[in-house]
């Protein structure tokens, strides 16, 4: 290993710390201001050149080099910003897309060269692949994101909008691989060429940390559909990324960093052995699997989590997975602030919390950004507060000055080295779920869930016992609550959900879209047995082409797929 | 019979199959736990799934999280049901993200506490406690 | 009692109405008094159903296997019970039941599942298993599926209570399985290897081929492959469940039910219903040197209270006497000085019975008094090993299964020459070992204080019994006793009987390592 420090420079590096040493004790006494950071790893009151010797030289490097823990390119902000995406969704189609054209003409919803771009939330029955007529999701309908359940009701969102060059993000759960053949089904509606449509499926079936629940496919059959998407989209679809591994998901959840970074390299690793096993060259499909990861929580950690985490992706891609091409190895990454730190006391307050954790997602050198709206612990966000997002992030982008330098904090002695120290703990949990079987078996276990609800518990107390401020919540507590405009979604969602797929049915040629259900489930049977890998996602588009609805393609999906218990 | 106090209250803590935010009900279930609860965890299909198994299991409380829609009309659904299986004496406790204007329309549905995030876990234990010794008082009359 | 509400409901209960049945089971779960009455009232019910239980260490997919088969038994016409046991927290009493979670919708009418904390130190099966087990019964289910904790030792347990146990046993436990706690494989009726489709399932499979023999049926086990993912297994499972169920179908148990494990003591007002908590109603109880005198009486007042007896001692024929008078007892002839006959005596206890809760060691040997001088080398030896090795081992054996249950109670047989010196009836042997007793008794009692089991003794004066037999009509003893004894009097049949029933029970639940001298005052002075 190379030496970061030669010996002159070490004695003189040695004697400042033992003078730091003397002072302290002289100054402090006994105190020794250690402190603990979210993932329990000790944190010394200041780091210095030695603390580098944690860290291999050849782990650091420049920007643009592997192992990436820089950046994945030379120079970063200063050629190409961050793209923003600001989460939108609620109602129908119709009443999305009056939203989409608000955030537009305020500046937003731009993409990277020009193009237009959009974080499309979906409401719960759609995220999961439920359609609106199914008994007892009525309550939910156009609540919390858009209510899609058909190819129709994608053009009627993108009606005039050139789909090749608009970059459509898509978050979802259970329902994504209907959702995506939706939306590609739309396309090849509206005359696209798919292997030019550009955009981002979330694809969360993978996640049994605590975001499918009960309706997800078996562990086993979710890591098989994983396998089919990706070998689809690298054929069909090439700029659709086929899946976005969320360690934001995992620590939303309730994970502590160490444990969502872990976590989402093992998915990594199980989803590339599932690709691999099937005969899959992960190098046609890695290149198009992306991180979503959470920021806000610790400023430093977040830097130093982001880092490891790339820094782990391109080791192990290469070492373990076998991938040879450079995009294979490099961890593209879109932060999101924290949703559970959005407090309900003093929203105003998450204004303040929303910045500073973009920010440290900025200094991480992070490639897309999705800023929370700070009444979002409310309910779904006011137009006011979705603009406030954006604008932050655009003071962040262009007035601040932070974007002038790539990977400002390299090099910091403590950055360097929590990043090497989060690197390894993350290893080790790695080694633990290997010896356990693998991810998947530590998820039919329910080790996984077990870790992550423990972790989560254990915030909320030291909440409770203070140990952990949440201003507003357990400090600076006032008594009355400022009153704040809340958004409410339109009670008409439902019913006009209703009547569009009511009417949809009615006029689709029913024997077409029975014909193309029957392909569907011959497909899934071919691909369950291991074979024809991609014809499960091929007859989705078909299916959705054929009139098909999301739930109706969910259920046969089930059916092969089995459901998670 | 005698219907002693609740020793150990029995508390069913449920939320949509649809809704994947867990991170609040799993705490709260670990805190009835550490205060002494028995706690039946399971996602509900529909309304009248809550009552079954609230039925089935004896449970004295009902505690029904929200993370994403649904807040007032599958929580009426659910008190509406209970009140037709001849169980509205059963208390309803709903939590999660509660938005401004769903407080009155839960509130006049009859349930018997609304937790909207930030509350003290202890206070949240506290509560279910002694609606499950209220609601075991009241059956035992 | 008729018009008693209790009988209400389970006559509510016999005509099929299920919330009657969740609210009888909630109460016998929270009150022990009402569990032993319907465990009392419900032994004779002729409904019986197929009783399986499934365990296996957490995450063995035992759930899952559960939940395929309940969805298996509904299609196949069953009225079908599941109990769904987790364990409790042993700080705040609470538990999280989560394996419902893992059956999906359960509205079925002729489904009922009921999750319950394993609630306090019993093991993995909850207090109240049993009952919710005679409950199911009483509403019509013909199927009963049990899953237990699986974390451990208490595990084996569940025998006591079904018909056949299932071990569920995942894939990559090759190497664990060796290691694993033997109680679980040796009792297990049956194998499961689930996720046959992942790797390492034919490992854990080989592995559970050299398990040897066990099970009810002392045999070799069948070893099931399940699969979830492709439903592969479970129809093997359930007709091999079935078939194996028809030969079982007369329960295991010669003389007696399968007995409920002990509630744990209910805090209580002071009331007239005191003597409840001296009830042994649904306890096992082994007896050594039961053949007569005081063991006998022992047993016969262990009885008396509820308990389930195993009486011992070397005279078969008197044993069976002695049994004959008795509704539930089980004869184990043994010699407590003999090894092989202590385990005999104690595996007759767990397979009859499933558990043991009390142990009397009152097997006790002397001589003629004997001057310590001339005292010959075989008797001091032989008086040992009955009187302080006999008792040390045998409860070593039932203290094995009383830490696993987390309960239970011994009671040694000394005696006030094990308090003080036995002038002028000079027998140091005696003295020495039943001084032995008093000082092992505390010593046991400190170290299994905190799991679960006591330990005391009774040290009793002159009693009428074989050993004393001589002395009842002679005078010059009667006036001996008159001499030393403040009561001057022998004591009378009948008077440890408040003693026992003490130590035994709940009652002492406060109370280990004490010797109670019952000696009319012999010793106060």
């Amino acid at each position: 290993m190379k030496s970061w420090l030669s010996e002159s420079a070490a004695r003189v590096v040695d004697g400042a710390a033992s003078r730091w040493l003397e002072s302290r004790a002289k100054r402090y006494g006994e105190r020794t201001f250690e402190a603990t950071n979210r993932s329990g790893i000790a944190l010394q009151p200041v780091y210095g050149p030695r603390d580098l010797e944690q860290t291999p030289v050849e782990d650091v490097g420049m920007p643009g080099q592997f192992p990436y823990t820089r950046n994945l390119y030379p120079v970063h902000y200063q050629y190409q910003p961050w793209m923003d995406l600001q989460i939108i969704g609620y109602g129908v189609a119709t009443q999305l897309r009056e939203r989409m054209d608000l955030l537009q003409a305020e500046g937003g919803a731009r993409g990277y060269f020009g193009g237009e771009a959009y974080n499309i939330i979906f409401d719960m029955p759609t995220s999961m692949g439920i359609d609106p007529d199914f008994p007892a999701v009525q309550g939910a309908i156009g609540d919390c994101g858009v209510s899609i359940c058909t190819a129709a009701d994608f053009e009627t969102l993108f009606a005039g909008k050139n789909l090749e060059s608009t970059h459509v993000s898509m978050v979802c759960n259970a329902g994504s691989p209907g959702i995506l053949a939706l939306y590609l089904a739309a396309a090849r509606n509206r005359g696209a060429d798919t292997t030019k449509v550009g955009g981002n499926i979330t694809n969360y079936i993978w996640d049994f940390f605590g975001h499918c629940g009960g309706i997800n496919f078996s562990p086993r059959g979710s890591y098989r559909l994983c396998a089919d998407i990706a070998a689809y989209c690298a054929r069909e679809a090439p700029r659709m990324n086929a899946i976005t591994i969320s360690e934001h998901n995992i620590c939303e959840a309730g994970a502590n960093n160490v444990q969502a970074v872990a976590f989402s390299i093992a998915t990594v690793i199980a989803l590339g052995e599932e690709c691999a096993s099937l005969g899959i060259d992960p190098d046609a499909v890695i290149p198009r699997w992306g991180f979503h990861v959470r920021y806000g929580e610790d400023f430093f950690e977040d830097v130093a989590k982001t880092r490891a985490l790339r820094r782990l992706y391109a080791k192990l891609n290469r070492d373990r997975l076998g991938c040879r091409k450079d995009a294979s190895l490099q961890a593209r990454i879109h932060a999101q602030t924290a949703g559970s730190l959005l407090t309900v006391q003093q929203p105003l307050n998450n204004l303040v919390r929303n910045a500073y954790g973009a920010l440290s997602a900025v200094l991480a050198g992070v490639n897309g950004m999705t800023i929370n709206a700070y009444d979002e612990a409310l309910g779904i966000p006011t137009e006011e507060a979705v603009t406030l997002s954006l604008r932050t992030s655009q003071i962040l982008a262009e007035e601040t000055g932070v974007t002038k330098v790539t990977d400002p904090l390299g090099g910091s002695f403590y950055v360097e080295r929590l990043t090497t120290e989060i690197e390894q703990a993350a290893l080790a949990l790695i080694a633990e779920i290997d010896a356990r079987g693998g991810l998947i078996e530590c998820i039919e276990s329910g080790w996984i869930t077990d870790q992550v609800a423990a972790s989560a518990y254990r915030w909320r107390r030291e909440v409770e016992e203070g140990d952990r401020v949440l201003v507003g919540v357990n400090r600076y507590v006032v008594d009355e609550e400022p009153d704040i405009k809340v958004f409410r979604p339109d009670p008409q969602a439902a019913a006009i959900a209703l009547e569009n797929l009511e009417r949809h049915r009615a006029q689709r040629d029913q024997a077409a879209t029975d014909a193309a259900l029957v392909r569907l489930r011959e497909a899934g049977l071919t691909v369950r047995d291991g074979r024809q890998i991609g014809s499960v996602t091929e007859s989705l588009v078909g299916a959705a082409q054929a009139g098909a609805t999301l739930g109706e393609m969910q259920s046969v999906l089930h059916d092969v797929f089995g459901r998670n218990k | 019979m005698s219907a002693p106090e609740p020793l150990v209250p029995r508390v069913l803590l449920t939320k949509s199959f649809i809704d994947s935010h867990d991170r609040a009900i799993k705490t709260i279930a670990l805190a009835l736990r550490d205060g002494g609860c028995e706690v039946i965890l399971v996602d509900y299909e529909t309304p009248s799934d809550v009552v079954d198994v609230a039925i089935d299991e004896d449970v004295d409380v009902i505690g029904v999280s929200f993370m994403s829609g649904g807040q007032v009309a599958v929580t009426q659904a659910i008190v509406t049901a209970l009140g037709e299986a001849g169980r509205g004496d059963l208390p309803v406790v709903v939590g999660g993200t509660i938005r401004p204007f769903d407080v009155d329309d839960l509130e006049s549905s009859g349930v018997r506490a609304i937790f909207r995030g930030g509350e003290k876990l202890e206070r949240v234990v506290e509560t279910f406690r002694d609606l499950a010794a209220e609601s075991r008082r009241r059956r035992a009359e | 009692m008729a018009g008693d509400p209790l009988t209400a409901q389970l006559d509510a209960i016999r005509a099929g109405d299920r919330r009657a049945l969740a609210t009888v089971i909630s109460a016998a779960e929270n009150d022990p008094r009402v569990a032993a009455r319907l465990d009392r009232e419900l032994a004779d019910t002729p409904r019986r159903a197929r009783r399986v239980g499934l365990t296996g260490t957490p995450g063995s997919g035992k759930s899952t296997l559960l939940a395929e088969l309940v969805k298996l038994l509904l299609e196949r016409g069953h009225m079908t019970g599941g109990l769904l046991v987790d364990p409790s927290s042993p700080l705040s009493g609470g538990a999280v039941l989560g394996d419902r979670a893992r059956l999906g919708r359960t509205s079925d009418p002729r489904l009922y599942v009921r999750s319950l904390g394993s609630r306090g130190g019993h093991g993995a099966v909850a207090a109240a298993t049993r009952t919710a087990i005679r409950l199911l019964e009483l509403w019509g289910a013909d199927l009963v599926l049990v899953e237990t904790v699986g974390a451990g030792q208490g595990d084996v347990d569940i025998r006591g209570l079904v018909d056949l146990t299932v071990l569920v046993v995942p894939p990559g436990l090759g190497d664990e399985l060796q290691a694993m706690k033997a109680g679980i494989m040796e009792v297990a009726d049956l194998f499961v290897v689930t996720k046959a489709d992942r790797p390492g399932a034919a490992a854990a499979a080989a592995a559970l081929k050299d398990a040897g023999i066990g099970g009810r049926a002392r045999g070799h086990r069948e070893i099931i492959e399940t699969s979830a993912l492709t439903g592969g297994g479970i129809v093997t499972l359930a007709d091999h469940l079935m078939q194996q169920l028809e030969v079982t179908a007369v329960p295991a148990v010669v003389h007696s039910e399968t007995v409920t494990p002990p509630p744990p003591p209910a805090p209580s007002a002071a009331s007239g219903r005191l003597h409840e908590t001296f009830d042994l109603t649904g306890r096992v109880a082994i007896i050594t040197g039961a053949t007569a005198g005081l063991g006998r009486r022992f047993a016969e007042v262990l009885h008396a209270a509820g308990a389930s007896v195993v009486i011992t001692g070397r005279r078969a024929e008197r044993l069976q006497e002695v049994a004959a008078q008795l509704e539930r007892a089980v004869v184990a002839p043994a010699d407590v000085s003999d090894a092989e006959g202590r385990q005999a005596v104690v595996r007759a206890a767990i397979d009859t019975y499933g558990r043991i809760d009390v142990l009397v060691n009152n097997a006790g040997v002397s001589g003629p008094p004997v001057p310590s001088e001339e005292m010959p080398a075989q008797r001091w030896d032989d008086t040992f090993a009955v009187n302080i090795t006999g008792l040390f081992e045998m409860a070593r054996l039932a203290g094995a299964q009383m830490l696993a249950q987390r309960s239970g109670s011994i009671v040694n047989i000394t005696s006030v020459f094990g308090l003080v010196a036995n002038s002028p009836v000079n027998d140091s042997a005696y003295a020495a070992s039943k001084g032995a007793v008093v000082n092992l008794t505390r010593a046991l009692a400190v170290e299994w204080a905190m799991r679960g089991v006591r330990v005391n003794a009774i040290a009793p004066g002159w009693f009428p019994s074989e050993m004393t037999s001589d002395m009842v009509e002679d005078e010059s003893s009667q006036t001996y006793i008159r001499r030393c004894c403040p009561m001057q009097r022998m004591g009378h049949q009948g008077e440890l009987d408040g003693a026992l029933l003490f130590l035994a029970s709940d009652a002492s639940s406060y109370c280990t390592g004490q010797t109670l001298a019952i000696d009319g005052g012999w010793t106060a002075r």
